[in-house]
């Protein structure tokens, strides 16, 4: 006579419980060491002497103040400042060196910086 | 005769729903994030529109006053140099890329004065990090 051994047993479900743990711990993981935040870099160049524009003289000299920028000793807007620079390009100036006085923030340089290198092809340094 | 009384089995909850939601939590963070080195949080990142989109940095923080550290513990700028030129095994004429993330309020001459000392100690290239400002 054949006796089926498993003719009667229910077949019981395997644990989730281990599942949920690991995938848990693999979620609090990714959650506390991801960040959403996009970065960008901006490249300083000057500080010294930089090694990208040794020596040159500069063929313009700009001063940023709040709202007015002084390019070459002239004061101009911040809107009209992109504007004289791609006049001084075309008329033949390829570095420009931005001195850095008094108390301006850094986030300010920057912003500066992104614009002039956005808006211009000048090789731009930064200086004391 | 007192009979015990037979208890009543609690259906088990279902736990697939569970596993269901956690796991499509998983599956958005793994894909929306990004991991990153962590961050000093008393820095205010810059903020700017339009640069070169980047990798989260390991960077030199700088706060607003003007401390200076890497990984939570202060250093100096020259210091900061030769630990990367350690780390990352390069000889003396190697060139040398040093990330800077300084907070917002920073005064920018303190901030060009850092740049200056890690030229000095022999940086080739030096960036600011930012973080991009959503258009």
């Amino acid at each position: 006579m054949r006796i089926d051994a498993g003719a009667g047993a229910r077949r019981r479900p395997i644990s989730v419980t281990s599942l949920i743990d690991v995938i848990f711990l693999l979620l609090l993981f990714f959650m506390l060491s991801s960040t959403f935040t996009k970065f960008a870099e901006v490249e300083i160049v000057g500080g010294r002497a930089g090694a990208r524009a040794p020596g040159v003289a500069p063929g313009i000299l700009l001063r940023v103040n709040r709202d007015v920028w002084t390019i070459n000793g002239l004061p101009v807007g911040a809107e009209g400042a992109v504007a004289e620079l791609k006049r001084l390009e075309q008329a033949g100036a390829v570095s420009a060196v931005l001195l850095v006085r008094g108390d301006m923030t850094s986030q300010a340089l920057v912003s500066a910086v992104e614009r002039i290198r956005r808006e211009t092809n000048l090789t731009l340094q930064v200086a004391r | 005769m007192r009979l015990p009384r037979p208890t009543a089995r609690t259906k088990q909850e279902s736990t697939i729903t569970l596993i269901n939601v956690v796991f499509l939590m998983l599956i958005f963070f793994l894909i929306a994030g990004s991991l990153t080195p962590p961050l000093d949080k008393e820095v205010a990142l810059i903020s700017t529109a339009e640069s070169d989109q980047a990798e989260p940095p390991d960077a030199l923080f700088v706060t607003a006053q003007g401390s200076i550290r890497a990984r939570g513990a202060e250093i100096t700028p020259a210091e900061y140099v030769a630990r990367i030129r350690q780390d990352r095994l390069l000889l003396g004429g190697d060139a040398i890329t040093v990330k800077i993330a300084a907070d917002r309020d920073l005064p920018a001459e303190r901030l060009i004065g850092i740049v200056a000392e890690l030229r000095d100690a022999g940086a080739t290239r030096v960036s600011v990090v930012t973080e991009r400002a959503m258009p």
